[in-house]
């Protein structure tokens, strides 16, 4: 077939002819035979020469050449007043430097829609390709190629034929001559370029009436030499284009012998000026009828030198006014489940088909009525059936493309169905587990109606490269503004389809401008969006009781409707599945008047990576065990592979150490010590088996499930750390155990062995120890001081070993007298009571109420702590010191005799009263009381513990007492019923005569006190006097600064 | 303590009383100064051994030691010691005050009682035992001093009065010294012996105020022991011969051995009233120099003087405070009160003549860390509070404390007064704090107490205690 792949579309293209013709050749011809004015604008054919520079081209016939196309021609004296029928039409013949011919009038075919001024002439030119000829070398053989032409109609107005890659030897030894189905033959090429005077290369040319293309020459014939031995035109290095049918040979005629033709038309040779062409050769126009069947090519050397091959050859039948054949057209694209992204062209491709192969015709592709832009041009030839079109879509959302087949002379026009072309935004995966969609949504506020759906509808994420399935998802929102959120619903599709719809009836009525949210099963529980919905924040998905939303077509009519309509979660929704595939977003708006729009939407997957550990073992270990097997299993039971290095840690219990840790059946973990790491991904439900041998030792604590193994896997990207715990039954070991004495030689029994030495016992049992106390090996007698356990002389100990051996011994030391006791003793007791001991000797110091210790004297361990010991090296004093804890008290006299003893606080630090008197009471420096009774003993003085000190009955002139003091020195005053004063030591010596101090001024005294200088007052209550004995008493503080300052019975 | 009212503030800056400072006077609290030479550049005055002068007896001055009771005194006269000529008589240049609070003493040792050994059959011969004081007092005032007498009567004065504080088996003169915390103590004995002796006369009384009588027959009698010996030669404890002799072995020390000088032996007798009385009394010539005399040995040695007025009416319970002050209760129930006496007895102004009146008959008294008294009132079911200036200041009858008719009292370090209730059945004691605030819990009953009739504080404070206040 003619090559017209160079054939340029039109640069513009009339809007009302888009959709019907492939290709429009816009001629603008003024009138008949007139010179084409420089109106004709735009399209050229590239063999054509329509610029304005070339004049004078006439339409003279009424056959189209060349033409595979329609043409049309736009008369503009037509564009106005024109009706169909009635209209020039012109096709053309070019070629270069000749003239533009063109029929007037002639019919017109009828084109569907043509519009004002326009004319489509049904013109198709039929190829049949005919096999290889090998040029034989024997002159006058005619060596022969039939091709069968079928399914031509009307008139054939053409003849042409292409030579392809014709490449013979001495060329012009050859003749070839073209043979009919009714048997008429025309010697179209004989001679050309001349007898041996050049070699032509493999040429592929074209010989037809209108050929004028050549190379060679500018005479539209090939080259050669005439019958007057002139060169016509030169031979080149291979022929191209289209030349006439040239035999250099007519004159004589050459020889086809058989099945060749005998007679035959020759062609023209330049100035020969009688050679037939292919219209008179085969009598063109012609009807088509006559023209069907075999048409046989035959060369043959006309010298006998010549050889070679024609690689094919084609028919060219032109014909005119025939019926068209049915056409279908189908359209198709190579883009996956006709989806593409706006990154991504996509090669649409139309397919016609009819009864025979189609190949002419132009196919026009649309995108919802509008011309796709193809690369290539639109309209596309169709070639062998089909027509592609590579173009890029930039719009998202649903493309409606369609592929309508222009029809041809032999082929009537076809359209195809809609293809719907779904182009995305490209998604992004801006960080793991996340996908966007950066393409924006939309809504228009100035619709109307109850069924809005966004643009895109939906909008898709393409999730890829995502490995494992998740858990969940959330979808984000961003750069959102609603002028009414509450109008507006939203359903997320998953690739599985489940669903949900986690927004609806829900953000109040306010508008929000511009804000960046999340929805989430993380936000919590019901209802936490917030009305309106603020900037950053993440809710949970809600879709509240209200008009059930409609979302139009696509989506799907199953809404999984989040709570409190519905009970869906993207937990629900999406938790096992594998996320990988198409996500779509429908956003609808059931109020057309509110704009709605978001820049772009992500959804964010959410993954659980877990890993499933145990740790097992077979029966129980025993301590001393040199290889105890824990069996530990580590299994990926996350939803995604593991990323990233992985650790497991194993923590033996304490006591046991790691003999070995493998993996088992695998190397995909490398282990050293307690540990083993993995650096490659774990996919999903994989398990590893590991082997840990230890040995037991016999600090292992001894039980049932006294330990645990415990085994941690950490990294890969694990969410959290697994763990896993074995507990164990450790048994005790054997243990060998010792026996002794220091010194030694006493005697002892262990598991009543008498003296033994050595026993082999199972460490955590019971073992019973005694031996006795005092042993005399020799002359010294000993005491038993102690076990090395410290378990007492006789009892049961538990063995405990750490090291697989234990030791026993019974201490003794020589025995020597303790002697211990209290200062003052009624400061505190001690323990132990003086008596025999040996060794170290805990000794205890035990205050009495009102005392605190305060020093041992003796040789203590440590003499300034009440609880201590002393190393009986031989006979040992130790004595506690005590002194008054500063603890103020109380003291009471009752009437009925007796004291009574409270605290500072008033709370009673005795139970009963302590002995005493019933009178008055003074307490000295030392603290004891001493106290004036109504009766025998008149004066008494008992220590803080109550004891008696001092029961004095006579003495001094102690007579019928009345009120006492003590002064500075600890010395007791005391008056007397019968006017005397009455002195005594602190230690109970009367000092006063046994008259008792007397003056004259004494009468019936009552009050006594002692001043700060020393003297003694005295309230002579009969007299009603004071008496002041000068001098004769320590100096003596007033009792409340005494109490305070503790000075009482003390000099200040 | 609780904390110090206003009134208090002012209460002390008015009476010099103190709280909580152990008995030092204001004087005493003044910061040391550089010595100031006194007014009066010197000291003179004359040695009477009875009524005769004693010639070469060497003077010293003395200043009370601080270092604790019977501590050092610091002689302050230095170089070639002062001694009396033939008359007695002795004269020399006052010295520097360290301090003009410390306690200054004259004492007189060695010399010729001339008229007495003439008497003696002794022209000229010296006392070995020869030893007489005269208690001076503040060395504040030893500019003010007028001319000295003295004799066996301001020695008698000054050992009785500051024995307590005097220590020594020999020269016990040289040992006469207070705490530093009683320093008031010591000044207030001076004072007593200022009472009793007239320094400048050698007679009695001496500063005593007028409510007060002195046993002045005991205090002749004394002297006159004393003298037998001044005037005499000397001797040695027990050398059965000599009028010294006697006396040092009838006035032995406390814990034994003999005094070898009469100053010492007047502080043995004064420390041991009651010892050797009989023998003692019978030194004394009936002739003595000072009279009149005992008319027979008295019991012991004991010096007692009586006070009268300050509205004492059948007084019952007495006590003493940080100043020395002694109060009293007078429990007469037509003219309740309690009176309050300097430690010189002179009964306090501003109490009246009648004492400051209580609203009922008192039944206990004691002494607050501020020096105010509480006193219970039984019948009224309360407990006063009694400035030091005799004005009640604090009625305390909150029915929560639990006082039922509230006899013995006694307050704590912590400043709490304690008070038994002597009703029937009551059972229990009351104690609160200086405002009057009932301690937690009172009255208590605990502790087996029944029907109590007295009550006593032991504090054993010591500063590691821990509730010390």
């Amino acid at each position: 077939m003619k090559d017209h792949s160079n054939i340029a579309p039109p640069v513009e293209l009339p809007s009302f002819l888009s959709g019907y013709y492939s290709t429009i050749l816009l001629l603008a011809v003024p009138r008949p035979r007139r010179s084409i004015s420089p109106l004709i604008y735009g399209a050229s054919y590239a063999n054509f020469d329509l610029s304005p520079a070339v004049t004078a081209r006439y339409c003279s016939s009424a056959v189209a050449l060349d033409f595979a196309v329609p043409v049309l021609l736009f008369h503009p004296e037509c564009q106005a007043g024109f009706s169909v029928g009635s209209v020039p039409r012109g096709v053309c013949a070019v070629g270069m430097g000749r003239t533009l011919s063109c029929g007037l009038p002639g019919t017109v075919a009828a084109a569907v829609g043509l519009a004002l001024g326009l004319t489509a002439v049904n013109v198709q030119a039929q190829s049949f390709t005919g096999g290889p000829i090998t040029v034989s070398g024997t002159q006058f053989q005619s060596v022969g190629s039939s091709v069968t032409v079928s399914g031509l109609s009307g008139t054939v107005n053409a003849i042409s034929l292409q030579f392809n890659n014709l490449n013979v030897t001495n060329l012009d030894s050859i003749a070839v001559v073209l043979v009919s189905p009714s048997g008429q033959a025309f010697d179209l090429l004989s001679g050309v370029c001349g007898e041996g005077t050049a070699q032509v290369g493999a040429s592929t040319f074209t010989l037809a009436d209108s050929g004028d293309t050549g190379t060679d020459n500018d005479t539209g014939y090939l080259s050669g030499f005439n019958q007057d031995g002139n060169p016509v035109g030169t031979c080149p290095a291979a022929y191209t284009g289209t030349y006439l049918p040239t035999d250099y040979y007519a004159p004589n005629g050459d020889t086809f012998s058989s099945p060749g033709p005998a007679t035959y038309a020759s062609g023209d040779f330049p100035g020969y000026g009688s050679g037939d062409t292919f219209a008179t050769a085969f009598t063109l126009p012609a009807a088509a009828s006559g023209l069907n069947g075999q048409w046989t090519l035959y060369i043959a050397n006309q010298i006998g030198d010549a050889n070679g091959s024609l690689g094919s050859w084609s028919l060219f039948l032109a014909t005119s006014g025939g019926t068209a054949a049915a056409t279908t057209t189908s359209l198709s694209t190579n883009a996956s489940g006709n989806e593409t992204t706006t990154a991504s062209p996509v090669t649409l491709t139309a397919t016609v088909t009819s009864s025979g192969t189609v190949s002419s015709g132009t196919v026009t592709f649309t995108d919802n009525g509008n011309n796709v832009a193809c690369s290539g041009g639109n309209p596309v030839v169709v070639s062998n059936g089909t027509a592609a079109c590579t173009a890029s879509f930039t719009t998202e959302g649903s493309h409606p493309l369609t592929a309508t087949y222009s029809g041809s002379t032999d082929f009537s026009g076809s359209g195809s169905d809609v293809l719907n072309l779904f182009v995305d935004h490209p998604t992004t995966n801006p960080s793991p587990g996340k996908y966007c969609n950066a393409g924006g949504l939309s809504i228009s506020g100035s619709l109307t109606g109850s069924n809005n759906p966004a643009s895109p509808y939906p909008s898709h994420i393409d999730v890829t490269g995502y490995s494992g399935s998740i858990t969940g998802a959330t979808l984000s929102l961003n750069g959102f503004s609603d002028a009414n959120p509450q109008q507006t619903a939203m359903l997320l599709v998953g690739p599985t389809s489940t669903n949900i719809v986690p927004w609806d009836n829900v953000g109040g009525t306010a508008a929000v401008n511009n804000i960046n949210f999340t929805l989430a099963d993380s936000a919590g529980s019901l209802n936490t969006i917030a009305s309106p919905p603020a900037n950053g924040e993440t809710y949970y998905p809600t879709a509240n009781i209200g008009t059930v939303p409609a979302f139009p077509s696509p989506a799907p009519t199953t809404l999984g409707f989040a709570p409190s309509l519905g009970s869906q979660t993207f937990t629900n929704a999406f938790a096992g599945i594998s996320p990988a595939g198409e996500w779509s977003l429908y956003l609808y708006n059931s109020d057309g008047s509110t704009a709605t729009s978001a820049s772009n939407w992500c959804i964010t997957l959410l993954s659980q990576t877990s890993m499933t550990l145990a740790s097992s073992h077979t029966g129980s270990f025993t301590q001393g065990d040199a290889a105890d097997t824990y069996t530990i299993t580590a299994k990926n039971g996350g939803t995604i592979p593991t990323n990233g290095e992985l650790t497991l840690s194993d923590s033996l219990p304490s006591g046991m150490s790691a003999v070995s840790f493998a993996q088992t059946g695998g190397s995909d973990w490398s282990c050293s010590g307690a540990s083993c790491t993995r650096t490659t991904a774990m996919p999903v439900g994989e398990q590893d088996t590991f082997t840990l041998t230890a040995s037991v030792g016999y600090a292992t604590a001894i039980g049932t499930n006294s330990v645990t193994n415990s085994v941690t896997v950490s990294g890969g990207n694990l969410s959290g750390n697994a763990t896993a715990n074995d507990p164990t039954t450790i048994n005790g070991g054997p243990v060998n155990v010792t026996f002794s004495t220091n010194p030694t030689g006493f005697s002892y029994s262990a598991n009543g062995i008498s003296d033994s030495t050595q026993q082999t016992l199972t460490n955590g049992t019971a073992i019973t120890l005694s031996t006795t106390s005092p042993q005399t090996p020799s002359t010294v007698e000993y005491l038993w001081t102690g076990w090395s356990d410290g378990g007492a002389m006789s009892h049961t100990a538990t063995i405990s070993s750490t090291t697989g051996t234990a030791a026993y011994t019974a201490n003794f030391a020589v025995a020597y007298t303790l002697t211990t006791g209290a200062n003052p003793s009624i400061g505190g007791t001690v323990s132990p009571s003086s008596g025999t001991n040996a060794g170290v000797v805990d000794l205890t110091a035990t205050p009495n109420t009102g005392w605190a210790f305060t020093t041992w004297t003796g040789s203590v361990a440590n003499a300034n702590n009440a609880s201590t010991t002393i190393t009986m090296s031989g006979n040992e004093t130790a004595t506690a010191n005590f002194a008054p804890n500063g603890q103020t008290t109380v003291w009471i006299v009752n009437s009925i005799g007796g004291l009574s003893e409270l605290t500072a606080a008033g709370d009673p630090a005795t139970t009963t009263p302590y002995n005493g008197g019933n009178e008055a009471v003074a307490i000295d420096a030392t603290g004891n009381l001493w106290t004036l009774n109504s009766s025998s003993p008149l004066l008494y003085e008992a220590n803080q513990l109550g004891t008696q000190e001092h029961s004095i009955s006579t003495g001094g002139g102690l007579n019928a007492p009345f009120s006492l003091a003590i002064d500075g020195g600890g010395q007791v005053w005391v008056t007397n019923g019968n006017s005397t004063v009455s002195l005594f030591s602190n230690t109970g010596m009367a000092l006063s005569p046994s008259s008792g101090f007397t003056d004259s001024s004494l009468s019936t005294p009552s009050g006594i006190a002692i001043d700060l200088g020393g003297s003694v007052w005295i309230a002579n209550k009969g007299a009603s006097t004071l008496t002041r004995i000068l001098g004769a008493a320590a100096p003596a503080a007033p009792l409340s600064t005494a109490a305070k300052n503790n000075t009482t019975g003390a000099r200040p | 303590m609780r904390p110090a009212s206003v009134t208090g503030i002012l209460l002390l800056a008015s009476t010099f009383a103190l709280a909580g400072c152990g008995g030092s006077s204001p004087m005493i609290e003044t910061p040391p100064t550089k010595p100031v030479p006194p007014a009066t550049s010197s000291l003179q005055g004359q040695v009477y051994g009875g009524a005769q002068p004693i010639t070469g007896m060497t003077l010293q001055l003395y200043d009370a030691g601080s270092a604790g009771y019977g501590s050092a005194a610091t002689g302050m006269l230095t170089g070639t010691l002062p001694t009396t000529d033939s008359n007695g008589n002795f004269h020399f240049a006052n010295p520097s005050c360290p301090n003009p609070s410390d306690q200054l003493y004259l004492v007189g040792t060695g010399g010729d009682p001339v008229a007495g050994n003439a008497s003696n059959g002794n022209s000229t011969a010296a006392n070995p035992n020869l030893a007489l004081m005269v208690a001076l007092g503040n060395c504040s005032g030893l500019s003010t001093l007028a001319r000295l007498h003295m004799n066996e009567l301001t020695t008698v004065a000054a050992v009785w009065a500051i024995a307590p504080f005097m220590s020594g088996t020999t020269q016990a003169f040289q040992n006469i010294g207070t705490s530093a915390n009683n320093a008031l103590g010591l000044q207030l004995a001076f004072q007593a012996a200022q009472q009793v002796a007239n320094i400048s006369t050698g007679t009695f009384p001496g500063t005593l105020p007028a409510n007060a009588t002195l046993p002045t027959d005991e205090l002749n009698t004394i002297a006159d022991v004393l003298e037998a010996c001044i005037n005499s030669k000397g001797g040695t404890a027990n050398d059965g011969s000599t009028p010294c002799g006697s006396l040092f072995g009838d006035a032995p020390a406390t814990g034994g051995g003999f005094p070898a000088d009469v100053i010492t032996a007047a502080m043995n007798i004064a420390q041991n009233p009651a010892q050797n009385v009989a023998a003692l009394f019978n030194l004394a010539s009936p002739t003595g120099a000072f009279q009149s005399e005992l008319g027979s040995a008295p019991h012991a040695w004991t010096v007692a003087i009586q006070y009268t007025g300050g509205g004492l009416n059948a007084p019952t319970a007495i006590a003493t405070d940080q100043s020395g002050n002694v109060w009293v209760t007078n429990s007469d129930s037509l003219s309740p009160s309690v009176s309050q006496f300097s430690n010189a007895g002179v009964p306090t102004a501003s109490f009246g003549t009648n004492g400051a009146s209580l609203a009922a008959a008192p039944g206990g008294i004691a002494i607050d860390l501020t020096g105010n008294a509480w006193i219970t009132i039984p019948s009224n079911n309360s407990a006063v509070e009694v400035s030091s200036s005799g004005s009640v200041v604090k009625t305390v009858t909150d029915s929560s404390i639990g006082l039922n008719d509230p006899t013995s009292i006694a307050i704590d370090g912590g400043g709490n007064i304690w008070v038994v209730n002597s009703a029937s059945g009551a059972n229990s004691v009351s104690a609160f704090d200086g405002s009057g605030t009932k301690l937690t819990n009172s009255p208590f009953s605990g502790g087996g107490i029944s029907s109590p009739v007295a009550i006593a504080i032991n504090g054993n404070a010591n500063a590691n205690c821990s509730d010390c206040h």
